[in-house]
């Protein structure tokens, strides 16, 4: 068994591990362990590459493994991680709505207080949203106005739906499979 | 830091589900093989599975100091205790890894808890999720976090299966279905039927199949 005590870096932020990751697929010498995200925060397990290598992790306290981690590199193979897939629900204010007041160049008090409303009715939209996941329990991941979220089940998205019913003119939801990494602070434990 | 910390095993499910019979089986199989455990014991209000597990364990058959069976009421609901604050179990934990540096494996059972509990990974380094066929045959299909994300599935009082009309070979199917590759074994507590495998899983996967600290040392 190869015993991992540390992560050497990420191939996602490190150039010099990202050549020499492109340098391993060319002459196939990557391997890769796959974990599930429930799996990230784990500091002694022991896994299996898909190349069989054996490999038990042994890692401090608040490692946090993320996908494209380096956990094994010498000249003749490169070990990384990779997060799996899970299915997630994704929301988003609609577009329209949430860059309405952009297309309009009115100037006048009435723009004025058209704005106040309209900032007025994203802040409630926001934390009905937040409020709403918050209570469910889940990690969350925002991407570019997408707040990402995983689900069990596609089924799920009609919960949310429900509970956001009186929100349903300025928000839509969709669900995709995807690696799910949260931001930080906000990987809450799931249930 | 990391390689001296005492791996941990956390063991959750629901009430009755045989969770304290299962490590009252494990404990002597371990101990035979040379690895010395502690126990720690939440439960909601009470620590009679402590108690019973110190009685058992340590005072009558002397595998264990008595010191290493240590209760934790937790008052609220018992997966707090174990995932969203576990600061009382870890410091538990670690009180037990200055006394008892030696130790092997430590234990950490949760008090009797739904489909979704699942222990916190700075407490436990593998989760064991049990649950018995008394619920019915539907159980693993049901899911929920225990079901599908633990380490170990364990279902247990296999030997009742027929009075209650629970029929194993779905019981598998589904596990196998919902937990992808990950392992389930199917055990008798009472009798210890299928514990050795749970026991087999826990030298690989847990202990890395090393030897004992006590036969590393000698």
């Amino acid at each position: 068994m190869l015993t991992v005590t540390a992560i050497i870096g990420n191939i996602k932020n490190n150039l010099d591990l990202n050549l020499k990751y492109e340098e391993s697929l060319k002459k196939n010498t990557l391997e890769t362990i796959t974990i599930q995200r429930s799996e990230t925060e784990k500091v002694r397990m022991r896994k299996v590459s898909d190349k069989k290598t054996d490999v038990g992790f042994i890692l401090p306290s608040r490692t946090y493994l993320k996908d494209g981690d380096v956990a094994f590199l010498d000249d003749t193979k490169m070990i990384i991680i990779k997060l799996s897939p899970e299915l997630v629900a994704i929301l988003n204010i609609k577009k329209r709505y949430r860059h309405s007041h952009d297309n309009n160049i009115d100037n006048s008090d009435d723009r004025h207080d058209h704005d106040h409303d309209h900032d007025h009715d994203l802040t409630n939209i926001a934390i009905k949203v937040g409020h709403t996941i918050g209570n469910l329990h889940r990690p969350l991941k925002i991407n570019k106005g997408d707040i990402i979220f995983p689900i069990q089940s596609p089924d799920e998205v009609n919960l949310f739906l429900r509970l956001l019913s009186d929100l349903k003119d300025y928000v839509e939801i969709r669900t995709e499979t995807l690696i799910f990494e949260p931001d930080q602070g906000f990987d809450i434990h799931a249930h | 830091m990391a390689l001296s910390r005492i791996p941990r095993i956390g063991i959750g499910g629901p009430v009755g589900s045989g969770k304290t019979m299962l490590i009252e089986q494990l404990v002597p199989i371990l101990k035979n093989e040379g690895y010395n455990v502690g126990i720690i014991s939440n439960d909601v209000v009470s620590r009679e599975d402590a108690d019973r597990m110190r009685k058992n364990l340590a005072t009558e058959r002397g595998l264990m100091p008595e010191d290493l069976v240590i209760g934790i009421a937790t008052g609220g609901c018992p997966h707090t205790a174990v995932r969203e604050d576990p600061s009382i179990n870890i410091s538990v934990v670690e009180e037990m890894e200055a006394k008892h540096p030696n130790l092997d494996l430590i234990i950490i059972e949760s008090g009797g808890d739904n489909i979704t509990t699942t222990f916190s990974p700075a407490l436990a380094d593998y989760f064991i999720y049990i649950i018995d066929v008394s619920g019915g045959d539907k159980y693993p299909r049901k899911r929920g976090l225990g079901i599908e994300t633990s380490d170990l599935l364990v279902i247990n009082k296999i030997d009742i299966a027929s009075f209650i009309g629970a029929d194993l070979s779905v019981m598998e199917r589904d596990a196998k279905i919902v937990r992808n590759d990950k392992p389930y074994v199917f055990v008798n507590s009472k009798t210890g039927q299928g514990v050795k495998k749970v026991t087999e899983q826990i030298i690989k996967d847990v202990l890395f199949d090393a030897p004992p600290k006590s036969v590393a040392i000698n």
